[in-house]
């Protein structure tokens, strides 16, 4: 039996009278891509959070193939091989693209203490990110400032910065937010190009891309699993309606 | 590296060998050698502030602390010079890493609290341990003492040594700007929580660049003993820690050469108007209010964004 | 047994006195997160005030309460012209408080001179009173009655008024309290008037225990930080215990080790800083 390459067991936590996680269980196998869908509030994104260690559980565990890591702060998980972007976009607005990829790097392969030298004139860095920028469709814009490019530039280079970290767990929080039809077409084909080894969970609000990308689905609501099941599983199952339509 | 680096560094070299030739009195070489001391201090204090994007209101622990080291170890201990300022630095130093430690448990204002706080720590150890610090009346130091052959009891040569370590701490702060620490830390400035989900150590980063302001103030406070030959509770006062604040805000913070443009005006013009009033804190306050109204992003980027403008 | 029993009342006093420095502080810092710094100035300028008005033969209560007044008025006028304009620049607020507490400091030594200003306690309350057979300076019980009720009044304002309601709720969603239409621009005004109405009584309740003197606001305002710190930022009955805590270090800090009494005070900062970064009442900011 292969090892979950994410395991969440019996997930709980409360933020003062409200329960923002309640038993939250749910298994995602190596290679696999996972659809995490609800409505707004049902705590994807929190849950995206406590995955990402930004707070500890109060009850129930988080494994990353096989390894606990409940417990452990996010830098740890992320050198374990988690990785993950954001919703709402959080980037270094001021410097250019190459250099929000090479922050990325600098996390992952370490080297971030060094205080000599100027960082511009490491070309190993600069070659992998311009490799990580190309992956993505951006290699002409590497020298540009992010608050010059355009918001589909901008969460390309989100991914960018994920992919570039050789994630063996990859959360993608809603990619596909606020972009145009043939921008989404663009971030559609690059998700459909990331290599099988990596293994996806995805946040996305749009269907039509984001069902004919999951092998299996699992819809949340007021915290807690409601159903997991394949596409056809789900959509057929009455209980996705009655969330969706409040019946 | 480019020619507006090395013309850069070229106009700095100048400016500061120009001083002695253009104000050979001693009085004036004296303030000059004063706004070069807290042009270090205010750059320490730019680690925090400008790069780290922490406001601390306690920095003044790191000019007093290494400056009472100094007076005490020459005057009560008898040390010899090297060995005096070697343990005044670590000291210092050392004191940042505990005080860092206590500090950035918060963030933000948290943080500028604490700082503050520890600050008067400082300042009341320094005013009520008489036995020690000589309480209010300071510790005076007879002479400024040779260092490594070095004769420092001229104004000249005194100003020459400031100038050099000032040249020191620029270049370093240079470095450090660009390189990949540098880097990592303005990333935990502006995008603290995607810094840690990059896989950074944002507290060890944070506690690094703390430790790095408090080694480059203590330098400061070396110098400053060794300037004013005379170490008081003042040096480790609230305004002496909102001076530096000032220093680095009116001159334009997370810039190289804001702090120190920021500390030569706030020295001249203290000592310009303490020469002929006494209402230096009046003045003082209002400089705060009308830099944080009129200025908020400091001179340098100021008159950079303004040059840039005539220029496009 | 005399030591013992005396220095506790005294710190209840002293705890007393920190509570109506730090209310006000704490007041301000957790409802409009402004770090007011020039708190300690305001305590002091209410001290100057008191003394004045006390010198004309004011009476007691009324001087402490024209000075808060007084002060309070102040308050507003910062708020208004120099804060309100740096809304959520913490660093402006934070320079612009420093700048008018040096400007009150300098103008205070301007106005009233370096030599200490005594005020004198009403005549009625001089007396000293006699508990268990000790006697007791009986207005260091009246500065503590003074705290508790300041205490019970600012917690009935805040939860069983209208008014405190409402300033609660701009405090919690700006947006939203403009939404149902509270003039959020005026409830700000309120709690800096509150705010610095408190600095200024308690500057003159404190005062014949203090006096007015250069250099009481530099002596105060780390003393608010360290209440506001140890209870939890913005938190009112942990203001009341962290003042509670620290007058009682002060007192038997001074009586027993003389030289550390003021590092002492901050030392239980340090420890619950380490243990508990959000104070004992605190919640979690950001």
């Amino acid at each position: 039996m292969t090892v979950p390459a994410l395991q969440i067991t019996g997930l709980a936590k409360r933020f003062g009278g409200l329960a923002a996680t309640r038993d939250v269980s749910i298994s995602v196998m190596p290679g696999e891509r996972r659809l995490l869908i609800g409505p707004n509030g049902a705590g994807k994104t929190t849950l995206f959070n406590q995955i990402a260690g930004d707070f500890f559980p109060d009850a129930g565990s988080v494994k990353l193939f096989g390894e606990d890591m409940t417990r452990l702060p996010t830098r740890t998980r992320v050198k374990m091989g988690l990785g993950r972007t954001y919703q709402v976009l959080t980037l270094f607005p001021r410097d250019t693209l190459r250099h929000n990829v090479v922050l990325a790097l600098l996390g992952t392969l370490g080297g971030g203490w060094s205080a000599l030298g100027a960082l511009t004139r490491r070309r190993d860095l600069a070659e992998r990110a311009d490799a990580a920028l190309a992956q993505v469709g951006l290699a002409d814009a590497a020298g540009r400032r992010v608050s010059d490019t355009s918001y589909g530039e901008r969460r390309r280079l989100e991914l960018a910065m994920a992919l570039a970290q050789n994630p063996r767990v990859l959360l993608l929080d809603e990619p596909l937010a606020g972009l145009s039809a043939a921008e989404r077409e663009t971030v559609r084909v690059l998700l459909e190009e990331i290599p099988r080894d990596v293994t996806i969970i995805l946040i996305e609000h749009d269907m039509d891309v984001a069902l004919a990308f999951a092998d299996r689905i699992t819809l949340l609501n007021f915290g807690q699993v409601v159903l997991e099941g394949t596409r056809a599983e789900v959509i057929a199952d009455p209980r996705t309606r009655e969330v969706y339509l409040g019946g | 590296m480019n020619m507006r680096v090395i013309g850069g560094w070229l106009l700095v070299v100048l400016a500061l060998a120009a001083v002695p030739v253009a104000l050979p009195s001693a009085f004036y070489l004296g303030i000059a050698t004063h706004a070069l001391i807290f042009a270090i201090f205010a750059l320490s204090l730019n680690i925090l502030i400008g790069h780290a994007g922490m406001s601390s209101l306690g920095h003044a622990v790191y000019l007093g602390v290494p400056a009472y080291a100094v007076a005490w170890l020459t005057v009560q201990a008898g040390w010899q010079p090297v060995p005096t300022v070697i343990v005044a630095l670590l000291m210092g130093t050392a004191l940042s890493a505990l005080f860092g430690i206590l500090a950035l448990r918060a963030s933000g204002l948290g943080f500028l609290m604490i700082t503050l706080a520890l600050g008067q720590v400082m300042w009341g150890a320094a005013y009520r341990w008489v036995g020690l610090t000589g309480g209010d009346n300071g510790i005076r130091l007879p002479a400024r003492p040779a260092l490594l052959g070095f004769d420092l009891s001229s104004a000249l040569s005194f100003y020459v040594l400031v100038s050099i370590v000032l040249l020191i701490a620029l270049c370093s702060l240079w470095q450090f700007d660009r390189s990949a620490f540098g880097a990592c830390l303005r990333g935990t400035r502006d995008q603290p929580r995607r810094m840690s989900m990059l896989g950074h150590n944002v507290w060890l980063i944070r506690w690094a660049a703390f430790i790095t302001a408090g080694f480059w103030g203590s330098v400061a406070g070396v110098l400053y003993c060794f300037d004013y030959q005379f170490v008081s509770p003042q040096a480790l006062s609230l305004p002496q820690s909102a001076e530096a604040l000032l220093m680095v805000v009116l001159g334009g913070a997370g810039t190289l050469a804001g702090p120190v443009v920021g500390a030569i005006i706030i020295t001249v013009i203290k000592t310009v108007v303490s020469s002929y009033v006494d209402r230096w804190y009046s003045l003082l306050g209002l400089t705060f209010i009308v830099v944080v109204s009129v200025m908020p992003r400091g001179l340098v980027p100021g008159i950079a964004s303004w040059l840039r403008g005539k220029r496009a | 047994m005399q030591f013992w029993i005396v220095q506790s009342l005294n710190s209840l006093a002293m705890g007393g006195l920190l509570f109506l420095l730090s209310a006000g502080f704490s007041l301000i810092f957790g409802l409009l997160r402004i770090p007011n710094l020039a708190h300690g100035g305001l305590f002091m300028l209410g001290a100057y005030l008191g003394a004045t008005l006390l010198g004309g033969q004011m009476n007691f209560w009324l001087a402490a309460l024209l000075s808060g007044v007084a002060v309070g008025l102040l308050g507003v006028v910062l708020e208004a012209v120099l804060l309100r304009r740096l809304a959520g620049n913490e660093q402006g607020q934070v320079l612009v408080t420093l700048g008018v507490s040096f400007i009150i400091a300098d103008l205070c030594l301007m106005a009233f001179g370096g030599d200490p200003m005594p005020l004198g306690a009403p005549r009625s309350l001089r007396p000293p009173v006699f508990i268990g057979g000790f006697a007791f300076p009986g207005y260091r019980l009246v500065v503590l009655g003074c705290a508790l009720a300041v205490a019970v009044l600012l917690w009935l304002l805040l939860e069983r008024t209208r008014l405190g309601a409402m300033i609660r709720a701009g405090v919690d969603d700006r947006e939203m309290a403009r939404g149902v239409g509270i003039k959020v621009s005026r409830l700000f005004s309120a709690v800096f008037f509150l705010g610095a109405f408190l600095a200024g009584l308690g500057g003159v309740i404190g005062g014949p225990i203090l006096s007015a003197y250069p250099g009481l606001d530099a002596d105060m305002l780390p003393l608010a930080l360290v209440v506001v710190i140890l209870g939890g930022v913005g938190s009112l009955p942990g203001a009341l215990v962290g003042s509670f805590i620290i007058g009682a270090i002060y007192n038997f800090g001074s009586a027993l080790f003389p030289d550390f009494a003021y590092v002492v005070l901050f030392l239980p900062m340090v420890l619950v800083l380490v243990i508990k970064p959000t104070g004992l009442f605190g919640r979690v900011l950001r």
